[in-house]
């Protein structure tokens, strides 16, 4: 049951959040009879009402004895999961803050080095030339045979 | 025109690229399609669609590999080959299960693309009579579709379709052009490009995943060698290949069934149509052949709605209509009148690509056993850093970046909490359809609702949509009615 009705309160959190939002978007004179307002907010309730369908259902399931039938994660392998989820997201992030800086070949020796690392490669040289060889090899593919310009030193 | 270099390369190397993705346990072909999205930017369109199209026919074939080497399908349409196909293989005979994999593949590929080019045009011309009202409801009809097909609860298909609907409502507004949703953001004002949402939700929700999935330890069938059937053994596959062109071709014509259901109902049908029942599960080259041979007619005949209306029926599908729409390219009547020349590139793309199959299917097997027995970690690096690479390409943005990581982290919580996926990427994909037509018609009608039901051909599809819903309904509702009487665990709506 929980993880349906933790999912039920989570629908309704955003469907308030979304209506909230909506509710302050501008009106203008070019506007039809609905405007901008009318389907986000629409969506809103529809969400929310969704939210309290799943919460009944989660709530009837208990009472009928079926809880068990939700496959379930236990708790200490879902804060397994989400701390490794989160290394994985945090090297994006670190990637996002530093390419600009750094430039994207060095931003990537980082992103495949701090990746492979995580990933239980260990900090050796096989992983090292791995990362060099790979930003090299994503590098030339994408600024000589695609033509794309990607970020260099210092935002250069 | 249409045979030269750049299309035969292209179909060859998205051939090549779907089978790797396909063979690598946790690259689905639509997680390869997404990855390769953004390089096709830079691309003429024509090409573009054919690398989609290619990598999507090479990956269903690539599914097949794990699945008969390592008891591991590479899509969920090749785990009915799982069945006969391992056994094969641990009886020493798994080359012969991949030579007939691959066979089947190309047969059900060409009958697929045979009925691909028939049905699509004259599907699309009944789109030409489409109003406003029409579209509107052909955008909820695609929608109830996927949401009534949507896994473990109707709830969650609804939650992740609406989800997909308010995202597609971020940027300016369709009528008047008010901004919403952007929070003074500039990248905001154009709206949220379906790619980013596509690319976050299959491809990097799935990294996150996987990194806390043990690694893969089963050594994959190095050494293994392909054959091709012979003369008798042919002749035996023609008829589950035949319940496979069949069964793959309506699956795939259909919005939401897909090959995973195409290749089960292929397997079963072979299975009661043959002369050695008793051969299935236990090794039966018959019980290789028909889903094979399913699945990849489903991959030429899953277009059919794709171009005629619009409307994907399967996550793949939707990442090539998503290819098509970046390129400016608009499903329907309008594609074969104005880009007759992008559809005809297409099917010839698709041709090449089947054929290919034959040789790249065999040339490509050893990178794959090599590849598949590499560390895991090597390739989840590699698949983050082609993520940053392809994203970045689009437009040069690292704020599109941020918004992929954004998805993917929704993904991977829609993924803990059981939220399909396909209503939310259509639910991005149609939300501007949907709105911009309600508001139309309503405009038309001068706020009258009645008009939806006036409308004979928009009438017509919020029926079908209805009863595609009430249908669902009715059959999760009969389930759970039987589970709780017989005391059994199974799921509720």
């Amino acid at each position: 049951m929980a993880r349906d009705l933790y999912c039920s309160i989570g629908l309704l959190v955003v469907a308030a959040w979304y209506y909230y939002a909506a509710s302050g978007i501008g009106r203008s004179a070019l506007s039809d009879e609905i405007g901008a307002t009318g389907l986000p907010m629409a969506y809103a309730l529809a969400l929310a009402s969704i939210g309290l369908l799943m919460a009944l259902q989660a709530i009837l399931r208990r009472i009928l004895r079926r809880a068990q039938a939700e496959p379930r994660i236990e708790l200490p392998r879902l804060i397994f999961m989400l701390r490794r989820a989160g290394g994985v997201l945090g090297i994006g992030i670190a990637y996002l803050l530093i390419v600009t800086t750094v430039g994207y070949v060095i931003a990537l020796i980082m992103v495949l080095a701090a990746m492979l690392v995580y990933l239980g490669e260990g900090l050796n040289v096989q992983v090292a030339l791995v990362s060099i060889g790979g930003a090299c090899f994503f590098w030339v593919l994408f600024e000589y045979f695609l033509g794309i310009s990607m970020p260099g030193f210092w935002g250069l | 025109m249409l045979l030269h270099t750049p299309l035969l390369f292209v179909a060859m190397a998205g051939v090549g690229w779907g089978i790797l993705g396909g063979a690598l346990p946790g690259i689905s072909p639509s997680i390869a399609m997404a990855l390769l999205l953004p390089l096709t930017y830079g691309m003429e369109p024509g090409l573009a669609i054919v690398l989609l199209a290619s990598t999507y026919v090479g990956a269903e074939y690539g599914g097949s590999i794990p699945a008969i080497l390592i008891n591991t399908p590479g899509t969920n349409a090749a785990a009915a080959t799982v069945l006969d196909g391992y056994e094969m293989q641990r009886q020493g005979r798994g080359g012969e299960a991949l030579g007939i994999s691959l066979y089947s593949g190309v047969l059900g590929g060409l009958f697929g693309l045979t009925m691909l080019i028939l049905l699509t045009e004259q599907l699309a011309e009944v789109a030409l009579a489409f109003t406003p009202m029409a579209y509107f409801s052909l955008g909820l009809l695609g929608l109830s579709v996927i949401v009534s097909l949507s896994g473990e609860s109707l709830l969650k298909g609804f939650a992740a379709a609406l989800l997909g609907l308010m995202i597609a409502t971020v940027g300016s507004d369709p009528i008047s052009g008010v901004s919403r949703f952007t929070y003074g953001q500039p990248e905001l004002l154009d709206g949220i490009a379906p790619i980013l949402i596509m690319v976050g939700l299959f491809a990097v929700s799935e990294l996150l995943r996987q990194a806390s999935v043990p690694v893969w330890d089963k050594p994959m069938g190095e050494g293994a060698r392909l054959k091709l059937p012979d003369g008798p053994m042919r002749r035996r596959l023609i008829k589950p290949q035949l319940l496979g062109s069949v069964i793959g071709t309506v699956e795939g014509v259909m919005p939401g069934a897909g090959g995973t259901i195409a290749s089960f109902m292929s397997y079963n049908e072979a299975r009661r149509w043959s002369k050695n029942k008793d051969e299935f599960g236990k090794g039966s080259p018959e019980g290789v052949a028909a889903p094979e041979t399913a699945n990849n007619t489903v991959a030429s005949t899953a277009l059919v709605p794709v171009l005629s209306f619009g409307i994907p029926g399967s996550n793949s599908a939707a990442i090539l209509l998503g290819g098509l729409l970046v390129h400016g390219l608009l499903p329907g009547p309008r594609l074969f009148e104005e880009n007759s020349g992008i559809v005809i590139g297409l099917y010839t793309g698709l041709f090449v690509a089947t054929l290919s199959l034959l040789v790249l299917g065999m040339l490509i097997l050893p990178v794959c056993l090599w590849l598949v027995n590499r560390p895991k970690a090597y390739l989840m690096a590699f698949i983050y850093a082609l993520i940053f690479s392809g994203i970045y390409s689009i437009d040069q943005s690292l704020f599109d970046l941020g918004l992929v990581l954004g998805a993917g982290t929704v993904g991977f919580f829609m993924r803990l909490a059981g939220f399909p996926f396909l209503p939310t990427v259509l639910g991005v994909v149609l939300g501007y359809l949907v709105e911009s037509n309600f508001r139309r018609s309503l405009v038309l009608s001068g706020g009258d609702h009645a008009i939806f039901l006036e409308d004979p051909i928009s009438l017509g599809l919020l029926i079908v949509a209805g009863i595609f819903i009430l249908g669902s309904l009715s059959a999760r509702m009969w389930v759970g009615w039987r589970s709780l009487r017989g005391g059994s665990t199974s799921g509720l709506v």
